[in-house]
């Protein structure tokens, strides 16, 4: 992350000091700062709505019994000695969230199964295989009907705004597997 | 059909709990309380990744760059995408504005937008919960989706354009 950050960082300064005005770093700076803070307030607002209704849920019987079953579906991804019981519940409601497109949901429950599987991790500076598996099944979107975009492209005037349900599924699950597969095969040579 | 499933989800969250005798206004406030907690503590990272996102964007350094043969828009897209939900959806509808949404690269640009998810903002919200600095393997492979998903977006539209 570190090594990203900064060179996005140093790559746009040098760019804008010989190419642009150089008054741009900080005219974007300033504008990008009052947008993180409305944009926390956006995303707080909403994960502290979802954080309230799940912890209901989660102390209900109900959860236990569907999470079981969803997570009989993913139980292959994950490492059985790696994952209580307690963090199947958050990552078949993650699962669940994800694919019904309710994406603050999906947060509250990512950051509760991430959080859940660090106490089952043997070493705590280190990601198990189990958590780098939730991480990439959370990079890679799940969502079946992509409602938001269908949406966009309608207030845009597409004359065939649901032509790209098919692709984005097709595109979505390609982009899945691949990054499983990927994780399966470079996972060694981390560890 | 779908606008019902929030708010059917959520009655039934209360229902249950309900039924299940449980205390529910003060299990919400508990939620709510780990929530809070949970905002301040991503706040710091969600600002990092915006920064950036806005210098990439107001730089306009990626417009002078065009591959695939395709509008020198997509290109700063598949860049921002991973980086932030809100900017690259701002050069989403840029794109619908001045090239149209059933173009080429108007087809690209929703398939790519809605089948891949903000990778980088994802792992670093992920990161800061577990406190583990050694994110290399994870952000990789989510990269390595993100570039199967890029290569298969271009050629199921050309198939299908």
């Amino acid at each position: 992350m570190s090594v990203i950050w900064c060179g996005i960082f140093i790559i746009c300064i040098i760019f804008s000091c010989i190419f642009l005005e150089p008054n741009i770093v900080l005219e974007s700076i300033t504008s990008s700062s009052k947008s993180a803070i409305e944009n926390i307030f956006v995303i707080a607002s909403m994960l502290v709505f979802w954080s309230g209704m799940f912890n209901i849920l989660s102390n209900t019987k109900l959860l236990r019994k569907v999470s079981k079953k969803l997570y009989g579906l993913v139980s292959f991804l994950f490492n059985k000695s790696e994952v209580t019981e307690k963090s199947k519940e958050y990552i078949s409601l993650n699962i669940a969230s994800n694919i019904m497109g309710v994406g603050n949901a999906a947060t509250v429950n990512s950051l509760k199964g991430i959080e859940e599987l660090q106490k089952s991790n043997t070493n705590k500076e280190k990601l198990n295989k189990s958590m780098a598996t939730f991480i990439v099944l959370n990079t890679a979107s799940l969502q079946v009907i992509p409602t938001s975009m269908i949406s966009l492209r309608t207030l845009y005037g597409s004359s065939d705004p649901t032509k790209i349900i098919i692709p984005v599924i097709c595109v979505s699950l390609i982009s899945l597997i691949v990054a499983l597969c990927s994780l399966r095969i470079l996972w060694r040579y981390y560890e | 059909m779908s606008n019902l499933i929030v708010p059917i989800f959520i009655l039934l969250i209360i229902l249950v709990g309900i039924i299940e005798k449980k205390n529910v206004y003060s299990l919400f406030i508990d939620g709510v309380k780990e929530g809070v907690k949970a905002a301040y503590n991503i706040f710091p990272y969600i600002f990092a990744i915006t920064i950036i996102a806005g210098l990439l964007k107001d730089t306009k350094i990626l417009d002078s760059i065009s591959i695939f043969g395709l509008d020198g828009k997509i290109l700063p897209l598949i860049i921002m995408k991973p980086l932030s939900g809100g900017a690259s959806t701002s050069m989403v509808i840029d794109i619908f504005k001045n090239i149209g949404p059933d173009t080429f690269t108007g087809l690209v640009a929703s398939i790519l937008m809605a089948s891949t998810e903000t990778t980088l903002y994802v792992i670093s919200v992920l990161a800061s919960k577990v406190k583990i600095k050694d994110m290399k393997i994870v952000v990789i492979c989510g990269l390595i989706g993100d570039i199967a998903a890029v290569i298969a977006t271009i050629i199921i539209a050309s198939y299908i354009m």
